[in-house]
Parts: C-alpha cells; structure tokens; sequence
C-alpha cells in the first residue's frame, strides 16, 4: 500500500512541476524573444511541366531559448495542393516542434501539385510556407515554373496503316495531327523516308502552328515514279518535326498497284497473242 | 521461170506451215511450251514483286530471273532444240518413205524449194511461237509488275527473239540435215535427240564447274546450248560481263550496266559461231538434197 | 510414127558407180502412142524415166520430151510431162482433193483453175466421192487412181507410169488400165508405161519395147515383137495329125514357102514365110491324112518375154 501512496505522490508532484515549468516558459517568451527563426530552401524555383509536382526542401531554424511549436501553414495558387512531408519515417506533417537551443535545421519536403484534373498554364504559380509559433513567424516563397508540354501525335485519319498506290499517279491519304501538349507547337514541318525517285507531298506543307486540343488535317500525296516501280508492297516513313516536339514516325505500307493504262495494254497484248493464233490454227487449219 | 520459182516456193512453205499447225506433236509441244513458258515467268514475276530488286531492267529480269523455277532464257535454251527437231526430224525421210518425195520433184519446181520451204516453214513457226511466247509473258508480265519496259529493254528482247529463232533454226537444221542422212525416221529421231540430250548435259558441266576456267568449262563450250545460253545471258543481263557471271547464275545486275552495243559486241563472237553452225547445218543439208540422185528402186 | 516423136533420146546413157544402167539408149515414141516400157526388174526402165523427166542426169547422151532437153530444161519437161512414180504416195492425213491441190498449186495454176482442174481429175478417175476423205482411208486400187488424177490436174503432154499395175488384184488393174487408155484417148496423152507384168499392159500398148540389162532388145507392136523374138519373123503352124506318114511331111515340104517341117510326137510344125495354112490343109487331104487340128501360133509377151530371157 505504501507503494502505490508514493506513485500518487510523484505524480501529484511531478504535475505541478509541469504545470509551472508551462507557466515559466510563457511568462519568458513574453518577457523576451530570444533566439531567431529561418524558414530557408536551397532551391526556391522549381521548373517542371504542366502535371508534374514539384518538391521542395526546406529547412527551419530555431535557435530559441525556449522549446516551441511551429504550425505550418501554406498559401497556394488555385487549383494547387501543397502536402508537407518529413523525410524518416515518411509521413505527412502539419507542425514542426523545436528544442531551445537547436542548433541544428530541421529538414522537411513541401509538395506541391497541381489538382489531378488540371494541366496548369506554364507560367510560375507561386506558394507561401508560413511557420508561425505564437508572434514568431517565418515566410517564404516557393516557385514552381510550369513550363509548356510540348506534345502532338500524327496518325492516319483513318487509323489504316497502308495504302493502295498507283504508279505516276498521285494517290492520297489524309493524316491527322493532334496537339496533346500544353502549348503551341509552332511550324511544323513534313519528311518522309521512301522509294528513290518517289514523290510524297505533304499538304499543306508545313503547319505553322498548332494550338493544344487542336486537330489539323494533312494530306499526303504519294506518287511512285511512273514506269519504273514494280507493282507490290513497300514501306514509307512519314514524319512531322518541329522546333520543340517530333512524334513517332508513321510507317505506313503502300501497295502499288500496275497502273491501269499498262494492265489495259498488257490484256490488249494477251488478247492480241491468243486472237493472232487462233487465227493462224484456224487459217492453216483449213485444207 | 522467176515468178513459177517463188510461187512453188511459196506453196511448198504454206502446206509445210499448214503441216505443222494442224499436227498434233506440234500443238501439243506447242502447249506445253506456253504452260511452261508462262508459269516460269509467272513465278519469276512474283519474285519480283516480293523481293527488293535492282530497279534497273525490271522488265528483262522477268526473263532472267529464276525463283522457284528456272528462268525462263533457261527454259528457252533447253526447248528450242526439241522445238526445232520435232519440226524437222522426218522432213525428208518421210516424205521419201511415202512415195511423195518423187511425185513432189517431178512437179515444176525447183528441188531446193522443197528443202527451202520446209526450212523456212520451220523457221517461221519458231518465230511465230517465240514471238507470242516472248509477247504473252511480256504482257502477263506487264500485267503482274506494272512497269513497261524501256525502249533500251525493248532491243535487248527484240535481239534476243531474233538469236533464239536463229538457235532453233540450228537445231532445225541439224535435224533436217539427219533426215537426209538417214533414211529412217526412227534414226534420225533418236541421232537429233542424242545430240540434244548430249548437248545439255555439257551445258550442266557449267553450272558444276566450281572454278572459272577450267577443262569442264572448255568442255562446256561445244555445246550450242552453252553458246547460245551465254549470248541470251549477257544479252538481258545487262550488267553481265564475262561467263563466270554466267554461271553464278540468278545474281542480279551488278553496278554498272551496259549499253546495248557493247553487249552485243561481247556477244558477237558466240552469235557468229552460233549463226555459222546454222549455215553450215543448212548447207550440208542442201547439198546433200541438191546432189542426192533420185533413184529407182 | 509421126515426123516429130514428142519423146526422143540419143545414146542416152547412165553409169552408176561403174554399173551400166542404160546403155545408149535410142528411143523415139511419137504422140498420142501408149508406150509399154517392158523388162525385169533392175532392167533401168526406171532410171530411163528418170532420166526423161529431168530427175537424175544422164552420163552422156540427150533426153528430150516435147522438144525440151530434160537435162538442161527439166522444169519445162515437168511443166508437160506427170510421172507416177512405181511406189506411188499421197500426204495420208491429207485429203484426196487437198492432195492434188497441192500438186495444181505446184504447177502454178490459179486457186479457181485448181478447184476446176482437180474436181474435174476426180470425176475421171471416179474419185469424186472420195474428195474429202483422208488418203490413207483408200485401198491400193483407188490410190493408183488417184495418182493417175494426179497427172491430169496438170493437163500433161507426156505421161510417164512406172509400174502403175504393182500390188494391185487383177480386177483392179483393168480398172486402172482400161482407165488409162480411155484418159489418154480424151486427153490425147503420150503415155510411157514401164512394168513387168507383160501380159496385162499388152491390152492397151500400141507399141512396146522390151529393155534389158540397159539395152532395149526389141521394139514394135505386140505381134510384130513375137515373130521377130521367137521365129526370126517368120510363121510357124502347128498340124495335129492321126497318123504322120513321111509321105505327108514331103507333100508338106513341097507347097511353095515352106522353108522347114520338124517332127515332134504326133504333132508337126512347119516354119514358113507366110500363112499357108489352106495350102497344107489341102496337101493333107489330097495325101489322104486325117487332120485333127491346125493353127497359126500366136505369140504372146510371155512367149517374148521368156525367148529374151534365155538369150540374156
């Protein structure tokens, strides 16, 4: 019994010590700020494209007579969302507490993304970190530029990867180009990867410009050189380039067919032979 | 006496023609000569249109291109002679053997008509059929690679109609000149196609010759077929130089092509050679007719 | 023999290989004759025909027919002259019409002239339902017709025929020479006909020759050739008597002419210069003989034949 009367009893104490150890320390802070707060990054502008989060390190200095919490508080552009993390263990932080006489930064990481739905605007979206202990209070900026996305894809209209040609004939096929990028993609311009002596036309030949979201047509003429280009199947390579962006090549399987004035000209000749024959068995058949 | 000459000439020549287009040998050889002839240049088309090739000379590689089946200047190298001797191996034993030969000469013409006519008879139906061939696998050939020849092109298959008439009209020959010889139809049958049989197999010696100048290639030299095989090739192949190129056989073009004039001057020496076994296959036979009496019994 | 013969050779000659196949042959056969050209086989009949037509070359000596040297001239010769050879032989898968078409055209005739001048040979050698059939459907007979056409689409002067008989059943070569001789009388052909076979082609020579060994030994008509052939041109009348008495036999050799009277068994020839068969009749009767039989002895080619045989 005497055992559990002395645990009330240090407990009772130990209590009071607390209580007026609190009451002490308010009644310094009140009296004199000692000690000086820094809100510090190395690196206070991060660049990224648009969707990217962009992460910050930064560090807070106390060096106070007295032990203190620090509440953080962020102020974002709209549609942004900060998330403040320690490094270990892992997990997200609201406040930061600080011994006196730190002498030594506390480091921690501040996220900040964009909404999920949004693809902000390049430009820089600038973020306040506030960390505030009563009177004391610290701010900084943190930048994050959101540079363009520059981005578009070429496909067939049709989604068909191969075409029917004729030689010396212009055979055409409609290609598309879409802006899935964030910015303007300005001149664009056309190459392709064919047969020697082949022509392929692009029209029209060069897109000056290219907003995001927006489909531009182009047409392709193909014109395997007449009377030297075997009927069968060949492969051209058709490509878009620009100053920013280049998209994947369309490899695109052209048929040529036998033009029709030679397939006529050929039957004409078959006709011509067997007629010719017949003729010449049926003649010198007779007796 | 002129205008009588030409007019027995020119009978002669139509029934021998007519002789020829009705029997049923020729027709049938005439029929497989086409099939063959087509689906050699229909397979070679195809190849064609599958595998990449040297753009140049497309339209004569129809000719020369060998894929799965040989090409077809082999196929015309091989057939020609049994063309020519199927239409000459009973020329004139047969006539004789029939009694018709006596009733023929005592008729007012003059007796190389007779030989003269059937020559030429022969020689036209090879012309007649080389031509449709060469003109039937051009367009079929039209028809499958969609490129017309060039005028280049053109010579080269106008040259090669004109050698593979004169290779048969050898062949001809040579089995007209059996049929005066012997007087068995049977006889000279069986002495033309031992020459032909014997004829290919040394133009095969080419093709196992592994080295370029050796005994076998000299050997290989005899055979008309060889001669004539080595003008075609160097005719169509335009790159073709030599006859080792010959006998890597479906190697295409290599780099540089010739002009027509200086294939034919590689050329001219075999195509003498073969022009000259044709006359002389044709003179022996005429003077043998011309000289042989007509006798009784 | 008329002044111009339309065929003539002189001293027509042929070596073959040191082998005299006609030796100086001197012939002269005058228009519209029919020709018979007798001899064994291998007498040079052939090669003289051969000859005539332009086919082979003489050795020395001259050939004409219708004025034409064969040799020089053959194709003139051909113009005038068909020739069936012996083994005659037709195109088989041909058609009898195409046949001699084909023989019309060689000679330079016009296509209408070709189909006139055949028609017109089929209908005479009794072909024309046979025009469109294959050669090589008709028998031996019709093709030796049809050879016989042959030589008329050519409207010939001159016709040579060796052997035209050959291999043919008795029935069939009087056919063919009846057919012969009736062509060569509407067409006004000379005709030389070479064979074997005496006794059949003697129906329709006006005149024959018999060659052998490369000579021609006689010539003239029938009759004419036996008596020079077997008496030396003169009679012989064969007597078949009951009995034969000398007494007879000298009544016999005194009648004027009779140059000879042999004895053989119980038959009695008498040679003569002429016919004295009334004379010896009477002899015997007024000699008292009983007479059985008598005749004049006609001579026939095989009689001919067989008496140049034994010479040779």
């Amino acid at each position: 019994m005497a055992r559990s009367r002395l645990i009330r009893f240090l407990l009772v104490v130990s209590l009071l010590l607390t209580m007026f150890a609190a009451l002490a320390g308010h009644a310094v802070a009140a009296q004199s700020v000692t000690g000086t707060l820094d809100l510090t990054t190395q690196f206070p502008v991060l660049r990224g494209k648009s969707g990217d989060s962009y992460e910050f390190t930064v560090s807070l200095t106390w060096n106070g007579s007295e032990t203190r919490n620090f509440d953080l508080i962020t102020t974002l552009p709209p549609q942004w969302t900060a998330k403040l993390t320690r490094a270990y263990p892992a997990s997200e932080i609201a406040s930061i507490r600080m011994e006196a006489y730190r002498d030594y930064p506390e480091q921690f990481e501040l996220t900040l993304a964009p909404v999920s739905w949004s693809q902000p605007e390049p430009g820089e979206y600038v973020a306040t970190l506030e960390a505030r202990s009563g009177d004391l209070k610290k701010t900084i900026e943190l930048t994050a530029a959101v540079t363009a996305v520059y981005s578009f894809v070429m496909t067939t209209e049709s989604g068909n990867l191969n075409m029917e040609a004729t030689a010396g004939d212009d055979n055409s096929t409609a290609l598309v180009l879409v802006n899935t990028g964030t910015a303007r993609i300005e001149n664009i311009t056309f190459s392709s990867s064919k047969q020697e002596d082949w022509e392929v036309i692009f029209t029209p030949d060069r897109v000056a410009a290219l907003d995001p979201g927006v489909t531009q047509g182009v047409e392709v003429i193909v014109r395997p050189l007449a009377g030297k280009t075997i009927a069968g199947d060949y492969m051209i390579t058709l490509r878009a380039e620009s100053k920013d962006y280049s998209p994947d090549p369309l490899v695109i399987r052209v048929t040529v067919l036998t033009p029709a004035f030679w397939g006529w000209i050929s039957i004409l000749i078959v006709i011509a032979i067997i007629a010719g024959l017949s003729v010449f068995f049926w003649r010198l058949g007779r007796r | 006496m002129k205008s009588s000459t030409i007019s027995g000439l020119l009978t002669i020549f139509h029934k021998e023609l007519s002789d020829i287009f009705t029997s049923w040998r020729f027709i049938i050889l005439f029929l497989i000569v086409f099939v063959v002839g087509i689906g050699v240049v229909w397979s070679a088309a195809q190849y064609i249109r599958e595998e990449v090739v040297d753009a140049q000379f497309v339209f004569l590689q129809l000719y020369t291109t060998s894929s799965p089946l040989p090409f077809f200047t082999l196929f015309i190298a091989i057939i020609m002679p049994l063309v020519g001797i199927i239409l000459a191996f009973d020329a004139i034993n047969s006539e004789r053997n029939n009694g018709t030969m006596s009733r023929l000469l005592s008729q007012p013409i003059y007796r190389d008509s007779v030989i003269n006519g059937k020559f030429m008879a022969g020689v036209v139906t090879m012309g007649i059929m080389l031509t449709a061939l060469v003109l039937l696998v051009g367009g079929i050939g039209l028809r499958m690679i969609g490129v017309p020849p060039t005028s280049e092109e053109a010579v080269r298959l106008m040259a090669f109609l004109i050698i593979s008439v004169i290779y048969g009209a050898f062949w001809l020959g040579l089995a007209m000149l059996f049929s005066i010889f012997f007087r068995r139809v049977a006889t000279s049958a069986l002495a033309s196609i031992a020459i032909w049989l014997l004829s290919i197999f040394l133009f095969l010696v080419l093709f196992v010759q592994t080295e370029q100048s050796g005994l076998g290639l000299a050997v290989s030299q005899i055979s008309p077929v060889t001669v004539f095989w080595q003008v075609i090739y160097i005719l169509l192949v335009p790159g073709a130089r030599t006859l080792s190129q010959v006998t890597q056989s479906n190697v295409t073009v290599p780099s540089s092509a010739l002009s027509v004039g200086q294939s034919l001057l590689i050329v001219w020496p075999y195509l003498m050679s073969i022009l000259m076994l044709t006359v002389i296959c044709f003179a022996a036979s005429y003077i043998k007719f011309m000289r042989e009496e007509i006798r009784s019994t | 023999m008329n002044a111009q013969p339309v065929i003539e050779t002189t001293d027509l000659t042929k070596v073959y290989d040191s082998v005299t196949a006609v030796d100086k042959l001197n012939l002269r056969i005058g228009a519209g004759e029919i020709f018979g050209f007798l001899g064994p086989n291998g007498a040079g009949k052939t090669t003289t025909i051969l000859m005539l037509l332009g086919l082979t070359e003489p050795t020395s000596g001259v050939a004409r027919v219708a004025d034409f040297n064969s040799t020089r001239e053959p194709l003139k010769v051909k113009r005038v002259a068909g020739y069936i050879p012996e083994k005659v032989g037709f195109y088989e898968d041909l058609t009898a019409y195409y046949n001699l078409a084909y023989t019309a055209r060689l000679n330079g005739l016009s296509e209408e002239l070709v189909m006139k001048r055949v028609g017109e040979a089929l209908d005479m050698v009794g072909l024309s339902s046979k025009a469109n059939q294959p050669v090589s459907t008709m028998s031996r007979g019709m093709k030796q017709r049809l050879a016989l056409g042959d030589i008329l689409v050519k409207t010939p002067r001159v016709a040579f025929m060796d052997e035209p008989t050959s291999g043919i059943d008795p029935k069939g070569v009087n056919e063919i020479l009846d057919l012969i001789a009736k062509v060569a009388k509407e067409q006004g052909m000379t005709i030389v006909m070479s064979s074997h076979q005496l006794a059949l082609v003697q129906r329709i020579c006006t005149r024959v020759g018999i060659m052998i060994k490369g000579k021609m030994v006689a010539e003239g008509s029938v009759a004419q050739l036996g008596r020079d052939a077997i008496s030396g041109g003169r009679y012989l009348i064969e007597i078949q008597l009951v009995e034969i008495t000398s007494l007879l036999i000298d009544a016999i050799k005194r009648i004027s002419g009779v140059t000879d009277v042999d004895r053989t068994g119980d038959m009695l020839v008498v040679t003569s210069g002429k016919d004295l068969r009334p004379q010896i009749a009477k002899a015997i009767v007024e000699n008292n003989g009983l007479l059985v039989r008598m005749n004049i002895q006609s001579y026939g080619l095989e009689d001919i034949y067989m008496r140049y045989f034994r010479e040779v």
